[in-house]
């Protein structure tokens, strides 16, 4: 079967024709001598049956009567029949044998015992049983025994004739498939003809013309059709490759030249696969060095053991991370990883960014080692600072104590001077007497103040739950003396509880309201308003005025020791109240702020914060 | 003789038996044995012979027997139950020729004196009645079928010329297996 597969479409077809024709003759010649000798055996059948009855009406009478010779000599006419070799008539009384006749005298066929009547075809002869009758009397039996070699004889000539006819029919088959074949095979070698042409030339826009609108007809068609398939796809691929070819030029780019050093890796070998420019810049290995080398190759020995333990558990996840890395010259650097994975040619691999940071290490270290010192530094200055301040509490504390007694002299001794005849001073020493005493005092009030400052920066804090509505009424009291002459118009709201010093927030309050009642004098009413509002954080206190007020630029110098917005001839004063106030409320951990405008008021603010 | 194939075996041991009693006889009488073949042979020949039209019209075939002759035993035991032309068969001893009528289909003739027979034959001749006998000349004489022995054989002589005038139709067959006398010439 293979050898048929391989054989040349020529030889195929004369052989399918040879071969069809050979079977269909054979099958045809095969039947009619089926049938020939079928009706041959049958007419021979019949023709001995006939006989057989023929002999029988002879031997009837001769039988039944038991005369042998008569029954012989019937028998005997059957040498006139050489197709029948053994004949025997068979007794109607005793159904023995009576006569027997033998073509061949010397014959030792056995007869057959008596049997119903038969024709049969038996070890090459055949056997006819007849009952011969009279007026339907049984008047005994015939068997025949005939060589149908005449119907052999026939037979053979016949195949003898089939077969020549057979081999002359084979013979002018052949001739005519040798012609026929030509008008299937040709169109079909032409095709291959061509098909290996243009295999061979790579021209996919050459066309076929085709033989005919048979089934090789449409093959050439189709053929046509896919060599227009095979170009537009040719055409279709070329330009996908050419993108693809662009698009791996880019990101082979993007990778040989990105200044971040690359690197690809086997995730299950760990081999290094490719690294990029700036990767061999970096690292001093030469190219064919590192692609013979291992991811582990790059750590240091103590690094090894765990990269490998990572790399088990990555699989596609992304990861970032710092490792050491050894150069060729075998310096140690610090890295910073970045690394996902991604499928190459059926094997993951992992390709990974990465980041020198030994520098960036190194300036964190410093900076850590420059915020340490810094901080040393700090501690140092401020302990100077509290040292400082310490000494110059001390120093005005004192300055201011010692500053008393002198000033007490002087009032002491301006009054005892007023006492003894401040009538015999003229008018310009009594001016003058006056003006010391004026000094004199504010110079006492300044002290005080001064004192207080000074005491602020140390006092310790008592802070209690209290209602602020007792300090501010505390102040209103203290401020009785300054109030009673004057128009004010108070609006206080009621306070909150809060935790503070009882005595400070008597101070502030003091000294806020105190500021408002100084600087609203010249007013004809003066509107005072006392409030609060808060948050989640924090009470806001404040106290407003409809005083004189003052320019926002200088708002910040307002909290300042000694820092005056006003003259001393406008509005008395030391300018070391509001210091205070920033003091005592930095201590409560609040702020303290304002807000005004010159001639119109002004307001100010400090902040509790609530717990 | 009937042999019907459905009843063949049974009928094959009947054969047998009379042939055993046949060569038991032919052992113990000779005179006996030959009566049994005639008395066998007597259905055979009948077979070939067609009676003239009309003579066959009775139930049974009658065989007669002219005078006292031991043959008459044989017959009624053959034919006890064995019929001719398909027929009962019946044997009737006949003491006269006057007393021969046409009821009577077959006449055995024993060994009688030729005037006898003579007068029988012309008794007879106008009748369908065939006539059988077992005596040297009878043939010669008129009779239709005669029984001889040659070569240790029951053989059987016929005239053709009387039988053809009786207005009987004789089968070629038999006319071959027998001694023609006065064939007649066509």
């Amino acid at each position: 079967m293979k050898a048929f597969r391989n054989m040349s479409i020529k030889l195929k077809l004369i052989i399918v024709i040879i071969g069809t024709s050979i079977i269909t003759l054979f099958v045809a010649f095969t039947t009619y001598l089926g049938i020939d000798i079928y009706r041959e055996f049958n007419e021979m059948k019949k023709n001995a049956v006939l006989q057989a009855s023929l002999i029988g009406q002879y031997a009837a009478a001769p039988l039944l009567f038991g005369y042998k010779e008569e029954t012989t000599e019937v028998l005997n006419k059957l040498t006139a029949i050489p197709s029948i070799k053994d004949a025997c008539l068979y007794s109607p009384n005793s159904g023995e044998v009576f006569v027997t006749y033998h073509k061949t005298p010397d014959s030792s066929f056995v007869f057959p015992v008596l049997h119903n009547d038969n024709a049969s075809f038996q070890n090459g002869y055949f056997h006819i049983f007849y009952s011969i009758k009279y007026d339907n009397n049984y008047c005994g039996s015939l068997y025949l025994r005939i060589d149908p070699e005449d119907i052999y004889t026939k037979i053979e000539k016949s195949v003898l004739l089939m077969f020549v006819l057979l081999l002359v029919l084979i013979i002018v088959v052949y001739f005519i498939s040798l012609k026929l074949q030509k008008i299937i095979s040709l169109p079909i070698l032409k095709l291959a003809e061509q098909t290996a042409i243009i295999s061979q030339n790579h021209d996919f826009s050459v066309r076929l013309t085709p033989y005919g609108n048979d089934e090789i007809g449409e093959l050439y068609n189709q053929f046509n059709n896919l060599l227009l398939q095979i170009l537009i796809k040719q055409k279709e691929r070329d330009k996908v490759l050419e993108d693809l070819q662009e698009s791996e030029t880019h990101f082979r780019f993007l990778f040989e030249q990105n200044p971040a050093m690359m690197l690809i890796y086997d995730l299950s070998s760990l081999k290094i696969i490719s690294v990029n420019e700036a990767f061999i810049q970096h690292y001093g290995y030469q190219q064919d060095e590192i692609l013979n080398m291992k991811l582990t190759d790059l750590y240091p020995k103590n690094e090894k053991e765990a990269i490998i333990q990572l790399v088990k558990t990555l699989k596609g996840l992304a990861y970032t991370g710092e490792w050491h890395h050894v150069k060729k010259d075998g310096t140690i650097i610090n890295i910073e990883t970045h690394s996902h994975s991604y499928i190459a040619e059926d094997n993951a691999v992992r390709i990974v960014v990465i980041n020198d940071i030994t520098a960036r290490k190194k300036a964190e270290e410093e900076i850590l080692t420059l915020n340490a010192e810094l901080e040393n530094r700090v501690k140092e200055r401020t302990a100077q600072l509290e040292a400082t301040n310490k000494e110059l509490e001390a120093f005005s504390y004192s300055v201011s104590h010692d500053l008393r007694a002198p000033l007490r002299h002087v009032n002491g001794y301006l009054e005892l001077l007023s006492k003894r005849g401040i009538q015999h001073l003229d008018e310009k020493s009594k001016h003058y007497m006056q003006s010391i005493s004026e000094a004199a005092t504010h110079m006492g009030i300044l002290i005080d103040d001064l004192l207080n400052f000074s005491r602020a920066g140390r006092m310790e804090l008592k802070l209690d739950k209290i209602d602020m509505n007792r300090p501010i009424k505390d102040a209103l009291n203290i401020l009785e003396q300054d109030t009673k002459n004057r128009k004010i118009e108070w609006k206080i709201t009621q306070m909150p509880e809060i935790m503070a010093d009882y005595a400070i927030m008597r101070q502030v309050w003091t000294n806020l309201i105190g500021n408002a009642v100084k600087y609203t004098k010249k007013r004809e009413l003066a509107l005072i308003e006392v409030g609060y509002t808060e948050d989640a954080q924090e009470y806001i206190f404040y106290v407003r005025d409809n005083g004189a007020g003052f320019d926002m630029n200088y708002a910040q110098k307002l909290f300042g020791v000694f820092q005056r917005l006003h003259s001393t001839e406008d509005f008395e004063g030391t300018g070391i109240g509001l210091a205070n106030v920033r003091q005592f409320i930095k201590k409560h951990n609040g702020r303290t702020w304002a807000e005004g405008e010159i001639d119109k008021g002004a307001t100010f603010y400090f902040s509790l914060p609530k717990i | 003789m009937c042999r019907a194939r459905k009843n063949k075996g049974f009928t094959n041991v009947r054969i047998v038996l009379i042939l055993l009693m046949v060569f038991i006889h032919n052992n113990l009488s000779p005179q006996s044995d030959i009566n049994t073949l005639k008395a066998v042979a007597i259905e055979k020949i009948a077979l070939f012979i067609t009676w003239p039209p009309g003579s066959l019209s009775n139930q049974e075939f009658t065989i007669g027997i002219l005078g006292d002759n031991p043959i008459t035993e044989t017959l009624k035991q053959i034919y006890l139950e064995k019929k001719i032309k398909d027929l009962r068969v019946n044997i009737v001893e006949i003491k006269d020729i006057e007393s021969i009528t046409s009821s009577c289909q077959l006449l055995f003739i024993p060994k009688i004196k030729m005037a006898e027979l003579n007068k029988l034959l012309k008794h007879t001749s106008n009748k369908p009645i065939l006539t059988i006998s077992d005596t040297k000349g009878f043939a010669e004489a008129g009779c239709m079928i005669n029984f001889y022995v040659y070569e240790n054989k029951l053989r059987f002589e016929l005239n053709q010329k009387g039988m053809d005038e009786a207005g009987f139709k004789i089968d070629y067959r038999l006319l071959k297996v027998s001694k023609i006398i006065n064939p007649v010439i066509e």
